[in-house]
């Protein structure tokens, strides 16, 4: 796994519609109506805001040594070259950026702290620098063990078998468990510097820390899910995006809720028909259960993805001319919800 | 109590290291107090102890976040939980909650210009107040080597007939940096207490090579047959990871330490050095605050520190343990151009001053008008400070003077590394200070340096830290 690979995978699922500045939102996360539509629109959400702290420099490094590699072509647009489809590779990754957008790091700075709190107290050492200095991180900690009734030892006994289990339970492969658990400092043992694993792993410093990343992901998805896990579970509180519409839209999907129509809501709010069809979109991307049958039907969006794979694009002036009974928020609503299963 | 029982009972220690319990009981007294104490050398339990010893709250005020949280987290090791530090980096639901509990903290540490916000200022001012304390001291002062314009704002602070003692606190002031810092604070007949500078377990070296490539040769065999733990500062960033890899390459455990890292890794290297797993540090001058080891025995310097307080607080991180170190200035004949280079370049010339003047009149927003007189951010502040209290030819004035005093601090490195007496005794001297050169281990010029203490044994080599599988290294962490 590479940064390079991650690009090319994301510049692939937008063959070709979309510059390189667009990439460099996404994976950023940027929260614009462009960004937040391109990642639904193109099926790249695991990717969104992946890499907030990705520089401009960085990025356009990493564009200039693709470009040289040959692996892809700039026009404006961003094309992927036959070379560059062969090195995409087909591993799968498990990212879901969307759901913690930069949040997994503090589940990260909360873990290895509560590791070097309990590893020390363990110790009987109470006298230790934190490894993490930021305020809000050391108050959680503080809060979490003051809620907690059993000893420390036992706790830093239960906290290793939750480590354990959610480690070989979330499919982490065991170089991510080397990695994850590698980072953690605690008594007499301070955790690896990026650099120090990338010479023993004998990798790049970028692909650990991609896989790193990976792996919180990975676990915070699983604890998602498996709520036996108390101690990991309570560390992993707020570490997900809890409201992914923005505030106006939610406004518009409580009216929506009490019967009002799109026009309704539009003279009520007293906004533009098209921002509150926004909204729409903005629901139908961010709502599993979004009544879309109330705005299209099955045979309609049989029809668009029909064209959208004959055509092999997804741009709405090219599908309106194909389809021109179907207005531009029915033909966004059809791309967003995705082609029927069959 | 005693104040040797407090010492005992809140520190762990036996005594007071020189010059300590002079400093406290003039604060205890209700005086002011100057205490210029060389680093390492325990200037902050000046405050720290008296605190217990006073009702009322401690507020000090530190230039420099990094250094003020390391001191908060210090107070913290030692169980002080009535401690807060206010700074631009807490978001404002964090400051606001600090500003409303204000009265419940012992000690408040605060940056100057959060000090100076009317509002923090007030709630400040109606709080119980034991003494002040201002953290390094010297850079309310443009003869300091790095002069804050903020920290003069502090000026206004103290004028009141009515106020808490001030304790100044700087481990490097000559006699001009100590005149400001008194005028500035409006320190009323201080006690000055001045620990000596020289630092007799530290041994210094200067080395004459002919290039960078030579530098890096010597650096190498340095490393491979003396013992660390020790610090190399460089001139960059970029050169500090250069170098360590070329180290790491050699099988020394090293690691690069720059502001450029993330906190995260910083905090580890930092673990990890304290704890003797990594030997050797290459670092930029980010690197120093905040580490508490004792055990450094060597200090290399492969580039020219741009001022004789830099060199000395850098050494001076070596040897804490009173134990021998030795201090090794690497030098190469073009080092003072390019250290001239460094430092101008965040000083307006005449020319940028009255340009960004002009723009500035023409209602030009700051940094627009910064941005084309091609003034970095530390000029512009400094600019702004300026043209706030002078005309604009006086400023032109001011900076000259400075730019005089960062030309005669690189003059007196210039003359460090070239001098053929005594360096230990030149090295003081820019202090105001006199010392005898020592009768061994003094310096490369007195030639009686015996460094077999520094050899390598042969058998501690290769020790690399094996790694854990994940689960025994889980299992050895939490148990
Ligand atoms: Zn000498």
């Amino acid at each position: 796994m590479s940064f390079d690979s991650i690009l090319l995978t994301i510049f692939q699922r937008l063959h070709g519609e979309r510059s390189a500045q667009g990439v460099y939102h996404i994976l950023r996360g940027k929260k614009s109506g462009q960004t937040l539509q391109d990642v639904e629109y193109y099926q790249v959400k695991s990717y969104y805001a992946l890499l907030p702290h990705l520089t401009a420099s960085e990025f356009q490094q990493a564009l200039e040594r693709m470009q040289a590699d040959d692996l892809i072509y700039i026009n404006e647009l961003v094309y992927v070259t036959a070379k560059g489809q062969m090195a995409t590779g087909s591993e799968m990754w498990r990212f879901n950026g969307w759901n913690y957008r930069g949040l997994e790091r503090e589940f990260a700075r909360r873990l290895a702290l509560l590791v070097q709190t309990l590893s020390n107290l363990r110790s009987g050492e109470t006298m230790f620098m934190p490894i993490q200095k930021e305020l809000p991180t050391q108050q959680f900690i503080k809060g979490f063990l003051r809620n907690q009734s059993s000893s420390m030892i036992s706790l830093s006994t239960s906290l290793r078998k939750e480590l354990e289990y959610v480690f070989t339970h979330s499919s982490l492969s065991d170089l991510q468990c080397t990695i994850v658990s590698g980072r953690l400092t605690g008594y007499k043992l301070t955790g690896s510097t990026w650099e120090q694993m990338a010479d023993r792993l004998n990798m790049s410093v970028k692909t650990i820390q991609l896989y790193y990343l990976e792996a919180l992901h990975m676990l915070l998805d699983y604890l998602q899910h498996h709520p036996n896990l108390p101690l990991l579970s309570e560390l992993a509180i707020g570490c997900r995006v809890d409201t992914y519409l923005t505030q106006s839209a939610e406004r518009t999907q409580k009216l929506f809720e009490r019967g009002y129509s799109v026009e309704q809501i539009a003279s009520l709010r007293n906004l533009k028909l098209s921002t509150i069809e926004d909204h729409f979109i903005e629901m139908a991307a961010n709502m599993e259960s979004f009544p879309y049958k109330e705005f299209i039907t099955e045979e309609q969006r049989d029809t668009v993805w029909r064209h959208v794979e004959q055509l092999q694009t997804k741009r709405l002036r090219l599908l309106k001319q194909q389809c021109p009974e179907l207005s531009y928020f029915q033909l966004r609503l059809i791309i967003i919800i995705g082609r029927r299963e069959s | 109590m005693e104040l040797q029982e407090v010492l005992y009972q809140k520190f762990g220690y036996e005594s007071f290291r020189p010059g300590q319990q002079e400093v406290i009981t003039e604060l205890l007294a209700g005086r002011d107090a100057v205490a210029i104490f060389p680093t390492g050398m325990g200037k902050s339990l000046c405050y720290q102890l008296p605190a217990y010893m006073l009702d009322g709250t401690v507020v000090i005020i530190s230039p420099l976040v990094a250094l003020m949280e390391d001191q908060v987290a210090n107070l913290r090791k030692h169980k002080e939980k009535r401690v807060v530090a206010i700074n631009s980096f807490l978001s404002r639901q964090e400051k606001e909650l600090a500003l409303s509990t204000l009265a419940q903290y012992k000690f408040i540490f605060l940056s100057p210009e959060m000090m100076m916000q009317p509002s923090v200022r007030q709630l400040v001012q109606q709080l119980h107040i034991a003494f002040f304390v201002v953290d390094e001291a010297h850079c309310i002062s443009e003869w300091g080597f790095d002069f804050r314009p903020d920290y003069l704002r502090l000026k206004e602070l103290f004028s009141d007939i009515e106020r808490a003692p001030v304790l100044a606190l700087t481990a490097t002031a000559n006699d001009k940096v100590v005149e400001d810092i008194i005028t500035y604070l409006h320190m009323r007949n201080p006690h000055i207490e001045r620990q000596p500078m020289d630092r007799p377990a530290i041994s210094y070296s200067v080395m004459h090579l002919n290039n960078e490539l030579a530098k890096t040769e010597w650096i190498i065999k340095r490393l491979a047959t003396t013992i660390g733990p020790g610090v190399i500062y460089v001139a960059s960033r970029k050169r500090a990871d250069e170098l360590s890899a070329i180290i790491r390459e050699r099988g020394i455990p090293t690691a690069s330490y720059h502001g450029g890292k993330e906190q995260d890794e910083r905090s580890i290297i930092q673990q990890q050095f304290v704890q003797g797993e990594l030997e050797w540090i290459c670092a930029t001058n980010a690197f120093g605050m905040g580490i508490h080891k004792d055990d450094i025995r060597q200090i290399i310097h492969e580039h020219l520190p741009a001022t004789p307080s830099a060199y000395i607080q850098e050494v001076g991180r070596a040897g804490r343990d009173g134990e021998k170190a030795a201090a090794t200035l690497l030098y190469s004949e073009r080092d003072i151009q390019k250290v001239k280079f460094i430092v101008y370049e965040d000083l307006p010339d005449e020319q940028q001053i009255l340009y960004y003047h002009s723009l500035l009149q023409s209602r030009t927003p700051c940094q627009l008008a910064a941005e084309q007189a091609g003034l970095s951010e530390v000029a512009s502040r400094l600019l702004d400070y300026y043209l706030e209290q002078y005309d604009v030819e006086n400023v032109v004035r001011q900076i000259q003077q400075i730019y005089q005093v960062k030309e005669k601090q690189i003059a007196e490195m210039e003359s460090y590394v070239k001098s053929d007496s005594c360096l230990r005794e030149k090295l003081v001297q820019f202090f105001g200070e006199n010392t005898l050169p020592a009768e061994t281990d003094c310096c490369s010029n007195c030639q009686n340096l015996d460094e077999d203490w520094l050899i390598k044994s042969e058998i501690s080599t290769e020790r690399e830290v094996e790694a854990l599988q994940w689960r025994d290294r889980l299992l050895q962490l939490l148990g």
